[in-house]
C-alpha cells in the first residue's frame, strides 16, 4: 500500500468476491471436467500425440454421406455444418447430431467419484425429427442422399518427419439414419 | 486479509496504469474491431434444431432448457450491435457496455448449447472492467456534456478497471495453464501437445493454412521445448502483473507473439483478444489524430456503417461477423489475415510502451504509485 488515505484500489469484500467469480469455475471444470458457462476459463487442451519409432498416431472425425449411387462420399465439415462453426463437430458428434436419445447429465466428481445427475433438457420425438429432417436438408446441399450420416472416427499414422500420412483405420463408425 | 488486498491492488495498479484519455482512444479501437470483425452474432441459432440443444450443465441454457423461439436471437443481435454502436461513439457509454456485456452473455449461453463452449469470455470481462473503469469519459458524446479534463492522470476508476481486467487477463492464462503443465511437461519426447493441437485441427477441421506443415517435421526435442514453453508462459500471468509496469507489458507482447504463432502454425484467430490488451498500452499518441474533425466524421460514419450493414445482414440471414462477409467460412479466413496484422501492431506497442520513458520511470518504483484514496497519477508529456 503506497502512502495515502490506506484506502486499497479494491475492497477486501470484492476481493474475496472476485476470487470466488474466478476460482469456483474453474476449479468445478478441473473437478469435473464439466465447464460452467460463463467461466472466465481459457481453452487448455492437455492431450498428447505420441511418436513412437518416427510414426506419429492421432485421431480424426470424418463424415460421409451416400451419392445417388449408393457410394459413401466423404463429406468437407465446413461445408456441411455452416453456420455451425465446424469445431464444434467433435461435439456434435458425440451426440450423433442431437438424434441420440441421451441419458441424464452427470457430473462425476475426480478421483472421489461423487456423481450428480440432472436431467437432460427434454427433446420431443417432434423436435428429434426436426433434428433428422434438417441433417437431410444439409446433405442435400452437399450433393448427397437424404438416407443416412455416417461419422467414423479414424486413426491416422503419419511419418513424424514430414507428417505424410502411412495409413488410415476406422476406429469407430456411427450410421445416423436421417 | 486486508494487508494482502492493500498489497495486491498496489502492486497492480502499479503495473497497469495508463491516463484516462488513453481509454477513450481504446475504446474506439475496441468498438471499431468489434463493428468490422467481430460483431455480436447470436441470429444463426433461430435456425437451429432444437434436437441439437445441449447446453452445459451450469448455464443459463441448462435453466432456460430450450433455443429461445425466433426470432428472439436475431433481435438480441440487433439490440447488442445498438448497443456496441452507442458503446463505440461514447453515448451513454456506461450504460451501453453494460448493455453489450448483458447481450454477449444471453447469446452465449445459447450459441455454445451445442455441446462446445468457445473460450471469448475475455472480451466481455473486458467490457465489463472499462464500464466500471468509465471509459467513456474521452471521445465520446458523454464528454459533450461534462467538464472539461485533461485526461493525463490515471484516475482511481481508470486504474480500477484496469487492475480488475488485468487480474482477469493472468487468471485467465493461468487456467490454461496449469492443465498443460500436467499434461505436456512430461519428460517424454515422444509425446507432444503441440502436434495434437496441429493434426486435430489439420485432419478434423481442415486448418491447413500459412506453415502447420512446418511444424510436423520438427525436432522432437523443439517440439517438448515448445510444450515446456507453452505452460510456463500461461502460468507466469501474476508473476509479470505483480513484478512491474515493463514485466507486465513484455508478457503481454510475448504472449501476443505466442497467439501470432497460433494463427501461422493452428490456424487459430485471436484478434479479438489481442486487442484487449491495448487496454495497458498508453494511447495518447494518437490524441492528436483523433482531435481531427475529418478523422471523427470518418470513424462515426464508419461505425454507423458498419451496424448497419450488420443488421441488415442479420435480418437477411448472412452468416459473419465480419462487416461485408455473408459466410461464416470466409469471415473465419479474413480474421485469420487480420488477426497477424493485429498481433503484429499490438505486440509492437506493448513493446515500445515497456520501454517508454513513463515504463522505465515506473519500473524503477518500488512502492505502487498509486493504491488509496482518490488519488491519481499524472503522466507526463513524453509518456
Amino acid at each position: 500500500m503506497s502512502a495515502g488515505t490506506g484506502r486499497p484500489l479494491v475492497g477486501a469484500r470484492l476481493t474475496i468476491v472476485l476470487a470466488v467469480v474466478l476460482l469456483v469455475p474453474f476449479g468445478f471444470k478441473l473437478a469435473t471436467d464439466t465447464e460452467p458457462y460463463p467461466a472466465l476459463v481459457f481453452p487448455a487442451g492437455p492431450g498428447v500425440v505420441t511418436t513412437r519409432d518416427g510414426i506419429v498416431q492421432y485421431d480424426a472425425l470424418e463424415l460421409y454421406g451416400a451419392d445417388a449411387s449408393g457410394e459413401l462420399q466423404q463429406i468437407d465439415p465446413v461445408q456441411f455444418l455452416e453456420p455451425i462453426p465446424t469445431h464444434y463437430l467433435r461435439d456434435l458428434a458425440d451426440s450423433e447430431f442431437g438424434t441420440l436419445e441421451g441419458d441424464d447429465l452427470t457430473v462425476r466428481v475426480r478421483r472421489i467419484g461423487w456423481t450428480l445427475s440432472l436431467p437432460r433438457p427434454p427433446v420431443s420425438d417432434a423436435d428429434r425429427e426436426a433434428t433428422r429432417s434438417w441433417l437431410g436438408d444439409r446433405l442435400e446441399a452437399v450433393g448427397l442422399e437424404r438416407d443416412e450420416l455416417v461419422v467414423r472416427r479414424v486413426r491416422i499414422a503419419a511419418d513424424a518427419d514430414d507428417g505424410t500420412e502411412i495409413s488410415r483405420e476406422t476406429i469407430e463408425e456411427t450410421v445416423i439414419d436421417v | 486479509m486486508s494487508d494482502f488486498t492493500a498489497w495486491y491492488w498496489g502492486r497492480v495498479a502499479s503495473a497497469v496504469r495508463v491516463p484516462d484519455a488513453s481509454l477513450g482512444v481504446f475504446r474506439w479501437i475496441v468498438g471499431l474491431y468489434l463493428l468490422l470483425f467481430s460483431a455480436p452474432h447470436f441470429a444463426w441459432v433461430d435456425d437451429m434444431p432444437r434436437g441439437l440443444f445441449d447446453p452445459p450443465i451450469i448455464s443459463l441454457g441448462y435453466v432456460v432448457g430450450r433455443f429461445p423461439p425466433a426470432p428472439a436471437l436475431l433481435l438480441l443481435d440487433v439490440v447488442a450491435i445498438c448497443a456496441l454502436l452507442a458503446m463505440t461513439v461514447g453515448w451513454k457509454t456506461r450504460a451501453s457496455t453494460i448493455m453489450l456485456v448483458a447481450c454477449r452473455l444471453i447469446g452465449g449461453s445459447f450459441i455454445y448449447s451445442f455441446g462446445k463452449i468457445d473460450h471469448d469470455i475475455l472480451l466481455t470481462a473486458l467490457l465489463l472492467c472499462m464500464a466500471l473503469a468509465d471509459w467513456g469519459r474521452f471521445y465520446s458524446l458523454d464528454a459533450q456534456h461534462r467538464p472539461t479534463e485533461r485526461g493525463e492522470e490515471s484516475s482511481r476508476r481508470t486504474q480500477q478497471g484496469l487492475a480488475l481486467f488485468a487480474t482477469a487477463v493472468a487468471f485467465g492464462f493461468l487456467t490454461a495453464g496449469l492443465p498443460k503443465l500436467f499434461g505436456w511437461v512430461d519428460g517424454n519426447l515422444e509425446t507432444s501437445g503441440v502436434l495434437r493441437w496441429l493434426y486435430n485441427g489439420r485432419e478434423s477441421l481442415g486448418r491447413d493454412q500459412f506453415f502447420g506443415g512446418a511444424v510436423s517435421g520438427a525436432p522432437a526435442l523443439l517440439l517438448e521445448s515448445a510444450d515446456y514453453t507453452t505452460a510456463l508462459l500461461e502460468i507466469a500471468g501474476f508473476a509479470a502483473l505483480l513484478w512491474s509496469y515493463r514485466s507486465w507489458r513484455v508478457f503481454l507482447a510475448i504472449v501476443t507473439l505466442f497467439h501470432l504463432a497460433n494463427i501461422l502454425i493452428l490456424n487459430i484467430s485471436f484478434g479479438a483478444q489481442v486487442v484487449t490488451y491495448l487496454a495497458f498500452v498508453n494511447l495518447c499518441f494518437l490524441r492528436p489524430a483523433m482531435q481531427r474533425t475529418w478523422l471523427k466524421i470518418s470513424a462515426v460514419t464508419l461505425a454507423v456503417l458498419a451496424a448497419a450493414w450488420h443488421i441488415v445482414a442479420r435480418i437477411g440471414n448472412f452468416e459473419s461477423q465480419t462487416v461485408l462477409v455473408s459466410t461464416f467460412e470466409r469471415h473465419r479466413e479474413i480474421t485469420l489475415y487480420v488477426g497477424i496484422g493485429v498481433c503484429a501492431v499490438v505486440a509492437a506497442l506493448l513493446f515500445r510502451d515497456a520501454w517508454s520513458r513513463s515504463g522505465s520511470a515506473q519500473t524503477a518504483d518500488t512502492e505502487p504509485a498509486v493504491s488509496s484514496g482518490e488519488s491519481s497519477v499524472r503522466y507526463s508529456a513524453e509518456s
